[in-house]
């Protein structure tokens, strides 16, 4: 049976960083999955941007829930981390998947991301959003967007496979 | 002109790659009828989890999933969902609970013959013992005029390496036959 | 104990040009699960749509679906009861994603079940949803439309299979 999804790189933060990139990547696989498991520094859940190739993603449709609401927006944060105020040693479950990132269309992706805090609010979402580029998908970065990811959190990309 | 990042550059990628990151662990499949499925002895050598679930129970109208974590029994879970049932949005957030649940997670007598759920479990860093342990859920079933989706949450809150998952009815009723669960790793 | 390569590309192809449906078929049995992701656009804001059936469609009001949606800011759910050509996802002429995981997809004892995720920013919208077949038999072909519109040239289809141990 041909081939498989491929750990392509990943990081491990021992201290705080306010962006993780991920270059060089491969052109040999069809789509990108990067898990991240992260936490911000500061108060805020809602605090990551993607760039693809140096270009900030432009635009998402992102539905979330708290815990006692599901809402819709617009926005370009590609981020849902646990914060300061959430409950010690917990940290997000959040992937975005790039599809057919060799392409010659713009970048178009998926995210979902979970807090997660012992109580009964906690932020949970998914986005639809794009980046303008149609460059073949060569970098990956994801920011903290004014804050810091802290130390223990880590980021794994992967290839998925190509025929 | 583009901004300088002050981050971390994870790799300059080239070679050594990880190939067949994605590999089966075990796989349960019911030929009868079962109060719940556990995996023990879950290997150390995956960094992230995946179960793939496809569920129904006997319970008249369906049930709720109980998810434990090493056999922990004790009020040091939490769980938030973002659904939907057809009609509404469903929001739901709960801690400290005695396990994560699947709230009308699953199909039961009264739905259509045949029906099951689908589930798919990620679980991030379950070996990390400086974390406690998140989970995402996408899930949901459609009984033609009934059933939800869900984008489920949850937590236990435990630093401990995961080396044992149960899933079980809620209320105590079983999993049916083909209900199946199937463990994979992920290698990081 | 690890079976090794679980995760396979059963197949891909891209859009030469713009059609009004693309199907795959004689889609092996021989996996437990699928994954079909569409990257692609539509020449007007329009749907996604698909049908499944064993050696050709289903074209009969035998689908149901739930749905979980945001639009502009609104979040919401709906619902499809005796669907003839069951809904994926908003689409339009701005490249999306879709991902749709087909569970259990040939077992010949159970009615089919699917989970779908994505969304679309030219259509201002994003959906989660569970859907079902009701039918018995194994999956081997499917054919995704767009709901009133053609699919764009450069839409790409991947098939992915998942082998349990």
């Amino acid at each position: 049976m041909p081939n498989t999804m491929t750990l392509i790189a990943s990081q491990t933060l021992s201290t705080t960083a306010a962006s993780i990139t991920f270059s060089s990547i491969p052109q040999t696989y069809t789509d990108l999955k990067l898990i991240l498991s992260a936490r911000l520094s500061g108060s805020s859940n809602v605090g990551g941007t993607i760039q693809i190739n140096g270009v900030t993603s432009n635009a998402q449709r992102v539905i979330f829930g708290t815990g006692s609401a599901v809402n819709s927006e617009q926005n370009n944060l590609t981020g849902i981390h646990n914060s300061n105020t959430y409950t010690t040693n917990t940290f997000s479950n959040s992937e975005i998947y790039v599809s057919n990132y060799t392409s010659s269309n713009n970048k178009n992706y998926h995210y979902e991301g979970t807090t997660e805090n012992n109580a009964t609010a906690s932020y949970i979402g998914m986005a639809a959003g794009v980046v303008n580029t149609t460059s073949p998908v060569t970098s990956i970065t994801t920011l903290a967007a004014g804050d810091t990811y802290t130390a223990n959190s880590t980021f794994y990309l992967y290839g998925i496979v190509k025929q | 002109m583009s901004p300088i990042l002050t981050g971390v550059i994870a790799s300059g990628i080239s070679g050594n790659l990880l190939t067949n990151s994605f590999e089966s662990i075990a796989t349960f499949t019911l030929t009868g009828n079962s109060t719940g499925i556990t995996f023990s002895s879950i290997p150390s050598t995956y960094k992230h989890l995946q179960l793939r679930m496809f569920l129904r129970g006997d319970r008249n109208g369906g049930d709720d999933l109980n998810i434990k974590f090493n056999s922990d029994t004790g009020n040091n879970y939490s769980d938030h969902v973002m659904g939907g049932d057809g009609a509404n949005t469903a929001p739901y957030g709960q801690a400290p609970f005695g396990f994560i649940y699947s709230y009308q997670g699953f199909p039961g007598a009264g739905t259509a013959t045949g029906l099951f759920y689908g589930g798919i479990m990620d679980i991030v860093d379950y070996q990390n013992t400086s974390k406690n342990k998140t989970i995402k859920m996408f899930q949901g079933y459609d009984n033609n005029g009934g059933g939800n989706v869900q984008f489920t949450s949850g937590s236990w809150m435990n630093t401990a390496a995961i080396n044992n998952i149960s899933i079980a009815p809620r209320y105590g009723t079983n999993f049916v036959q083909y209900s199946q669960i199937a463990l994979y790793g992920i290698k990081g | 104990m690890a079976a090794g390569s679980t995760y396979s590309t059963i197949m891909t192809n891209t859009l030469g040009s713009a059609a009004a449906s693309y199907t795959l078929s004689s889609i092996p049995s021989t996996y437990t699960d699928l994954i079909l992701v569409i990257d692609g656009s539509t020449v007007s804001n329009i749907q996604f749509r698909m049908r499944v059936g064993n050696g050709s469609v289903d074209t009969n009001s035998n689908y149901g679906g739930t749905q979980l949606y945001g639009y502009a800011t609104t979040a919401g759910s709906g619902r499809e009861t005796n669907a003839t050509n069951p809904y994926i996802g908003a689409s339009s002429t701005t490249n999306s994603t879709h991902i749709i995981q087909f569970m259990n997809y040939a077992n010949t004892n159970v009615l089919k079940t699917w989970l779908t995720k994505g969304g679309d920013m030219g259509s201002n919208q994003i959906d989660l949803s569970a859907y079902c077949w009701r039918s018995t038999s194994a999956i081997n072909t499917i054919q995704i439309s767009g709901n009133g519109g053609n699919i764009s040239s450069g839409t790409t289809f991947t098939l992915y299979g998942i082998s349990a141990a």
